[in-house]
C-alpha cells in the first residue's frame, strides 16, 4: 500500500526527478510510509516554488492596476480642471500653482508602470498573462462605474500605452538595478506627498506603496541579475532557488 | 556564506567522490548527524547549489539495483569547495577555545538564600 502511494503521488515530480526518486528509495529499502511522507514533502517544495513567482506577480499586480488607474483619472482631472483653462486663454497668464500637480501625477503613472515591469519574471510568461488579466478586472469595474460627466471615461485608459510598453520591455530585459530601484521608491513616495489630501497625510497611500519597496527588496536580494538593458535573465527573485538554506 | 545543510551536502558529496548521488548522499548526511534527511531538502538544496555553481548534477545510466533507474550523480566544483573551505574555517575560529562543558558558569539556586 504504502509502495502505490510512492507511485502515486511521484507522478507528480518531472519524468527524470521520479525516476532519480523512486530508484534512490528501492535502492534504500525504503518502502514504507516514510518514503511516502518523503515524496510528498518533495511534491509540496516543487509546487510550492512554482507558485512564489504566480504569488508575487499578483500581489503588485492587483494594487498597481488600482494605483494607476487612479492616477489615470487624476492627471486628466486637473489637465481638464487647471491646464486646460490656461493654454485655452491668453498666453501671457501666469501659471496657476496647481500646476506641481498634475506633474507629480504624470511622474506617479509611469512610475507605478515602470514598478510593475521589473517585477514581471521573463521566464513566467503564464504568469505574466495573469498579472495582465488581474490588472484588467479593476479597470473592467471602474470603467462600468465611471460616473463623472466632466471627464471623459477613456481617461481611464490612459495608462493603457505604457503599461503595454512597459510590459513588453519588463518581459525582454533583465530587472532594474537596487540603487535605482531605491531611488525610484524614494520618488515615488515623495511626489505622493502633494496627493495626500486637505487634512494632511491619506494613510493609505502609505500602505499601497509596498509594491514599489517589494522591487527595491528583490533588486537588493538579487543584485546579480540586475541592470536594464542587460540580456540576461537568469536568477529571477522569484525562482525557486531562493529559499533558505536549511533542511527545514 | 553556506547554511549547515549545505556544508554537511557538499562535504558527504565530497566524500563520496564519483559515487556521490541523492541516496548515497542521503545515507552519509544522516550517519554523520544522527537525524533524518528528507528526500525534499536533500533534492531542493541540491538544486540551490547547482544553481550557485557549488555543484553540478547530471543522469547516471540506468542500474539494475535500482530498478532500471537513474541516479543524480553530483559532483562539486571549484567554487563549492572553496565555499565549503570558508565555512569550515570560520567555524573552526568561532569554535576556538570555546569550552564545552557548563563548568565556568555558577550555578543558580532556587529558593530562599
Amino acid at each position: 500500500m504504502p509502495w502505490r502511494m510512492v507511485m502515486l503521488v511521484s507522478t507528480l515530480l518531472d519524468p527524470d526527478e521520479r525516476e532519480v526518486v523512486r530508484g534512490d528509495l528501492l535502492e534504500a529499502g525504503d518502502r514504507g510510509w516514510r518514503a511516502v511522507a518523503d515524496v510528498l514533502g518533495l511534491v509540496l517544495r516543487r509546487q510550492i516554488g512554482l507558485l512564489r513567482p504566480w504569488l508575487a506577480a499578483c500581489g503588485p499586480a492587483l494594487v498597481g492596476a488600482l494605483l494607476v488607474l487612479g492616477f489615470s483619472l487624476s492627471v486628466s482631472c486637473t489637465y481638464e480642471y487647471q491646464v486646460r483653462p490656461v493654454l485655452s486663454g491668453a498666453l501671457g497668464v501666469t501659471l496657476p500653482m496647481g500646476m506641481a500637480l498634475p506633474a507629480c501625477h504624470v511622474l506617479m503613472l509611469a512610475g507605478w508602470l515602470w514598478i510593475g515591469a521589473p517585477n514581471i519574471d521573463p521566464a513566467m510568461r503564464r504568469a505574466a498573462v495573469v498579472t495582465a488579466g488581474l490588472m484588467c478586472l479593476p479597470c473592467v469595474f471602474c470603467f462600468g462605474q465611471f460616473d463623472l460627466e466632466s471627464v471623459s471615461r477613456l481617461s481611464l485608459l490612459l495608462c493603457l500605452p505604457p503599461a503595454i510598453w512597459y510590459l513588453a520591455r519588463g518581459l525582454s530585459v533583465a530587472r532594474i538595478r537596487p540603487v535605482a530601484a531605491t531611488l525610484l521608491a524614494i520618488v515615488l513616495t515623495a511626489v505622493s506627498m502633494p496627493t495626500w489630501g486637505d487634512d494632511g497625510l491619506w494613510i493609505p497611500n502609505w500602505a499601497v506603496s509596498w509594491p514599489a519597496w517589494f522591487m527595491v527588496a528583490l533588486a537588493w536580494r538579487h543584485p546579480q541579475s540586475a541592470g536594464w538593458g542587460s540580456a540576461s535573465t537568469t536568477a529571477s527573485p522569484c525562482a525557486p532557488d531562493a529559499a533558505g538554506s536549511g533542511p527545514a | 556564506m553556506l547554511g549547515e545543510f549545505e556544508y554537511l551536502l557538499l562535504i558527504a558529496a565530497v566524500r563520496l567522490g564519483d559515487e556521490a548521488y541523492g541516496a548515497a548522499i542521503r545515507e552519509e548526511v544522516e550517519r554523520a548527524t544522527g537525524r533524518r534527511c528528507s528526500l525534499g531538502a536533500l533534492y531542493t538544496t541540491v538544486d540551490r547549489l547547482e544553481s550557485k555553481g557549488l555543484l553540478e548534477t547530471w543522469l547516471s545510466e540506468p542500474t539494475a539495483k535500482r530498478g532500471g533507474r537513474a541516479k543524480r550523480m553530483v559532483r562539486v566544483t571549484a567554487k563549492g569547495l572553496s565555499e565549503a573551505k570558508d565555512f569550515y574555517e570560520a567555524i573552526a575560529r568561532i569554535s576556538q577555545g570555546v569550552s564545552w562543558t557548563l563548568g565556568g558558569a555558577k550555578p543558580i539556586r532556587v529558593g530562599k538564600a
